[in-house]
């Protein structure tokens, strides 16, 4: 007896599948954003896991492995939906965002490829954890700001208040960085640190904590002839 | 090393638990009911889901939560709503309050007089605990994304945006209202999972410079905004025209879920199988939105309350009308955690609202007789079963036939309206009715059906932004506990009322042609008069929240006949006071709680003796800012309960104390991997001076570890001892300790596609059970996961059971999210 209502268990199952499978399929769903785009100057482009492409403007959602470029002179401010975290991101920057974990959001990281950013990570929970990382770095964050940037042949990473592990790929070699402090990871897989000048904290502060300002305003102009000409103007509000 | 110890842990987990990692595990007692009670995480003053998975869903009737805050005494109440296996509430924000909630289940088992608790012993002295991991304010659970509090923007880079993230999960399917000033936009809404995003510009109205507010609510099913936040932002620039064109986002949305499950229980050498369907969705143009909301289950028979349940809903702005299966939310005295399958409307506008609900709380189930008993043998059958109900049955050869009736349940319909005027969410004043009775004619074989009415009033004064408010709530009720005969005849009134005159009886007729039109009059009737008023009951409260205090003092009375058919579980015959304080320092970092209660019965005066009921609690906690010191709280209660009688009384002499002490501590490690660690302490003795003597100590510790591998593997590490000691009431000592081991890990791969879920959890000592579970589920898409889960229980010495015996249950779910 119970055998054959295991059996008619499984018919219904396998029919359940069946069934539903393409209708659902059909539908779709939509997953959970990561972050958002709060502002986007200039050429910023965002690039999905299937590689299409779209302009990232102010609203633009990001979900894990969205990659988002900045042009020349261009710049976006992100920000992660589990805990407010900032990143910005100045020009010619790459960076793939990625999290994790419950509610696809406990385990959040900015991959950088190229260029700089500014981050201001929110203090991290028991159960929450935000790492920055390249090819060739994992700084694990637990609430602080700076700089983060991805250099030839090695990454470097200023904090300006707190504590963050810098740990590079390659060697597994792990320094602390504390606040004030400027620590280089290298493609040979050296990890060093040392006190950053004022003048590296006062650019870490500019990065992490300051909006890019300029601007840039294309005019479309014919000439007597009728000859479209492009005018470009860069401002700064 | 570390891939080497994965492959050995995979072949492991492979057969995985579903469970546990999402909420907060509670897993430090055994049940044969209970499987596993899932917390959501604790936020001041946010509702906090609960829920409870049960092994044999089918004998249970119904699965009550008592809960209360910190250092109060008494335990409110509220019936679970049980759906399958699954029974789940939601805590109301008002007692999420640190350092602790305390709770325990009621549960009601089917052919069982007496409802079991869990935990099993000493559920009120020793009741499980709701502790904080962090102290966070209403303000940080919602996210602002955009723009930030006073931030200052461009008008054309205006953008609404939130984050979800860290709501209760239970709330996150909650629909959303989101006003830019005094405008409504939920219509441009744009969700993707927890965060949110609206470009006031989408809609068709002019946005100036200046000074801004948005306010985002989570509405419940019932209407209420269990989360509300709002703030402020000033816009510069020029200001953004009305678009000509507002269809950019599609004003229909839609969405829907459905879950097929299948279980298998293996319990006592039985199988019971289960097959559950639920269906859910909602579909809304502009403000105007329809939810439904269906589950069916192979457990529906006529024998039992239902066990189906739906519900469809229509709702806009200011008016919502449903019909189906309801938990409807009226003042604490007439109405809160019954279920009325019927139908339901609210009503909202500026200053009137309307709360309307009609239908049905208890489905009619017949009763049955045994055999015919001759005349000469009633007599004796009386004697040997005097709570039984015998009826005539039939004339054999001319003499009388009866039978026992075991008696069915009535359908029971309820009908409760309240008007109020002001704000529904603020200061307001309302009036409430209820009537609720049984049908006689429902049921072949019953007794006693009964009716109740009850009149109410509430008002509720709330100014400074709430930092000042009073609320009160009156009511009194009538219940007729047997209408099966009707109301008083005039010659039953004559007949009962013989020695007074005649124009006594004569207002006795004006006064029942009066009542009869409310409630059934007769002498079954509560009260039948008004001295001490025995059916009134009234509370009232003051809160005050100034100079980093959170001041309360409530004064209460409930008459020990009041009754309402709305709301089981208000306690009874009780009147007095309770203050209590929490004082915020460092910056919301430290807290200090004290708090002093008491309460008498005997509020008619018909007992021997008033029993005073006395608390006392302080507490301490520290949520330091810094992670390498440690989350701490510190308690400590003290309750009496005494009236002045002598030993010589051994039945009615109350005087008996309890003492509670309390010690949590929890901090974040970081040894070669992330590791969160838990350690509790609680003390809790009881003693009885009375001549019963029923003296209990209880002491629990228990330490926990939630460790993080970056694999990512999630590992619980859960070891609990437990030892009581009570006295019977034959006067012998018992003793039962029992140590409980709880180790589980969740292994997350193919980009979390896949989650693989195992436990093991020996119990040894006085009870003796290992459990072994596992899971896997797997998310063949976004929205489509497929779920099975495998649990043994290894029974060898648990109470209630003769003797040992493996249970098994095997379940497996299909769910699709549209």
């Amino acid at each position: 007896m119970k055998r054959i209502y295991f059996s008619e268990t499984i018919k219904i199952i396998g029919a359940m599948v069946i069934l539903f499978t393409p209708m659902i399929k059909a539908v779709g769903g939509e997953s959970n954003g990561v972050a958002i785009v709060k502002k986007a100057y200039n050429d910023v482009q965002k690039e999905t896991l299937d590689g299409k492409t779209e302009k990232a403007q102010i609203s633009t959602p990001l979900f894990s492995e969205d990659k988002l470029k900045t042009g020349r002179k261009a710049f976006a401010l992100v920000k992660f939906t589990e805990d407010n975290s900032i990143i910005r991101m100045r020009e010619q920057a790459v960076l793939t965002i990625k999290s994790g974990g419950l509610r696809n959001s406990t385990m959040k990281e900015a991959f950088l490829e190229k260029g700089g950013i500014g981050f201001d990570v929110s203090k991290q929970r028991n159960n929450q954890q935000f790492q920055l990382t390249s090819p060739t770095s994992v700084a694990s964050i637990r609430g602080t700001k700076g700089k983060w940037c991805r250099g030839e042949h090695s990454d470097t990473l200023i904090l300006i208040e707190g504590k963050v592990l810098l740990r590079n790929r390659l060697s597994n070699n792990e320094v602390e960085i504390e606040g004030g402090f400027i620590g280089f990871s290298n493609d040979d897989g050296t990890i060093e640190k040392r006190g950053a000048t004022d003048g590296e904290l006062a650019d870490a502060v500019r990065f992490a904590s300051t909006d890019e300002s300029s601007r840039q305003i294309k005019i479309e102009m014919k000439d007597p002839k009728g000859t479209k000409k492009t005018l470009k103007l860069d401002y700064k509000e | 090393m570390k891939r080497i110890l994965f492959s050995r842990w995979t072949s492991f987990w492979l057969l995985g638990i579903l469970t546990i990692i999402i909420y907060n595990p509670v897993f430090t007692q055994i049940s044969g009911t209970v499987s596993r009670v899932s917390i959501g995480t604790p936020q001041t003053g946010i509702p906090l889901s609960v829920q409870v998975d049960l092994f044999q869903s089918s004998i249970v009737e119904k699965i009550e939560i008592a809960f209360r805050r910190f250092g109060e005494q008494e335990f409110k109440q509220g019936e679970m709503s049980l759906i399958g296996a699954t029974a789940t509430i939601l805590l109301p924000g008002e007692i999420i309050e640190p350092p602790f909630i305390e709770y325990y289940f009621i549960i009601t088992i089917e052919g069982r007089p007496e409802p079991e608790t869990y935990p099993i012993e000493n559920p009120k002295s020793q009741p499980f605990k709701i502790s904080f991991e962090s102290v966070e304010s209403i303000e940080n659970k919602l996210l602002v994304l955009s723009p930030d509090r006073d931030e200052v923007l461009r008008s054309d880079e205006l953008l609404i945006s939130f984050s979800l993230a860290n709501i209760d999960t239970a709330l996150v399917v909650l629909p959303l209202k989101i006003m830019f000033d005094e405008i409504d936009l939920s219509a441009l809404i744009i969700r993707y999972g927890d965060l949110v995003v609206l470009r006031p510009q989408n809609a068709a109205i002019d946005i100036q410079p200046g000074k801004h507010q948005a306010k985002v609510e989570i509405i419940d099913s019932t209407g209420v905004a269990q989360h509300s936040y709002t703030w402020q932002f000033t816009l510069e620039g020029p200001a953004v025209p009305r678009m000509k064109d507002t269809s950019v986002i599609s004003p229909w949305r839609y969405a829907a879920s459905v879950q097929l499950e299948t279980r298998q229980e293996h319990i006592s050498d039985r199988t019971t199988p289960y097959n559950r369907a639920t269906l859910s969705a909602n579909g809304s143009y502009k403000e105007f939105e329809v939810r439904g909301f269906l589950f069916n289950t192979n457990e529906e028979r006529a024998v039992r309350q239902p066990q189906n349940r739906y519900y469809i809903i229509g709702e806009s702005p200011w008016l919502k009308i449903g019909y189906g299966d309801v938990f409807p939310v009226y003042p604490d005295l007439i109405m809160n955690g019954k279920r009325v399958r019927g139908f339901f409307t609210n009503l909202t506008l500026n200053k009137f609202n309307l709360d309307y609900v009609k239908g049905t709380i208890t489905r009619r189930v017949e009763g049955n007789i045994g055999e015919p008993i001759l005349d000469s043998l009633l007599n004796e059958s009386q004697r040997s079963d005097p709570t039984a109900v015998f009826r005539f049955y039939d004339s054999l050869d001319g003499l009388a036939r009866w039978v026992k009736v075991k008696p069915g349940t009535f359908s029971r319909d309820i009908m409760v309206v309240r008007p109020s005027f002001g704000r529904r969410y603020g200061s307001h004043w309302g009036i409430s009715y209820l009537k609720s009775k049984d049908d006689p004619t429902s049921i072949l074989f019953g007794a006693r059906p009964q009716e109740n009415v009850v009149f109410g009033s509430d008002l509720n004064v709330s100014i400074d932004r709430e930092n000042f408010e009073l609320s009160g709530q009156i009511a009194f009720s009538a219940t007729n506990k047997d209408i099966t005969n009707g109301s008083f005849s005039d010659s039953d009134i004559d007949s009962l009322f013989a020695d007074s005159e005649e124009k006594e009886r004569n207002d006795m007729r004006k006064i029942r042609d009066l009542v009869k039109n409310i409630i059934t009059v007769n002498e079954n009737l509560i009260p039948l008069n008004m001295k001490h008023l025995p059916t009134l009951s009234y509370e009232t409260s003051l809160k005050l929240n100034y100079f980093n205090n959170n001041f309360r003092f409530t004064y209460l009375r409930h008459g020990d006949g009041y009754e309402s058919f709305g709301q089981s579980y208000l306690r009874t015959d009780v009147q007095g006071y309770s203050l209590s304080d929490r004082l915020r320092l460092m910056d919301n970092r430290l807290f200090i709680s004290g708090g002093y209660e008491q309460l008498q019965d005997n509020t008619s005066f018909s007992k021997p003796a008033t029993t005073t009921f006395s608390t006392i609690n302080t507490g301490v906690s520290y949520y330091p800012a810094s992670i390498s010191i440690p989350n701490m709280s510190i308690a400590f209660l003290r309750s009496a309960n005494l009236n002045d009688l002598s030993n010589a009384d051994t039945n009615a002499v109350v005087d008996e104390s309890t003492n509670r002490f309390i010690i949590q501590l929890q901090k974040e490690i970081i040894y070669i991997i992330k590791h969160n660690a838990q350690l509790s302490f609680s003390t809790s003795v009881h003693d009885d001076n009375s001549p019963r003597n029923f003296d209990t100590q209880n002491i629990s510790l228990g330490l926990g570890v939630v460790s993080t591998f970056e694999i990512p593997l999630q590992t619980i590490f859960n070891i609990n001892v437990n030892t009581s000691k009570y006295y019977s009431s034959r006067g012998t000592e018992n003793n039962v300790t029992y140590t409980t081991l709880y180790i589980s890990g969740q292994y997350r791969m193919l980009e979390d596609k896949l989650i693989l879920n195992g436990a093991l959890s020996p119990t040894f000592g006085s009870l003796q059970r290992i459990l072994i579970t596992a899971s896997a589920q797997h998310y063949f898409l976004d929205y489509l996961s497929a779920q099975t889960s495998f649990n043994f229980y290894i029974n060898n010495k648990i109470i209630g059971m003769q003797e040992s015996q493996t249970d098994i249950i095997w379940t497996f779910t299909l769910r699709a999210d549209i």
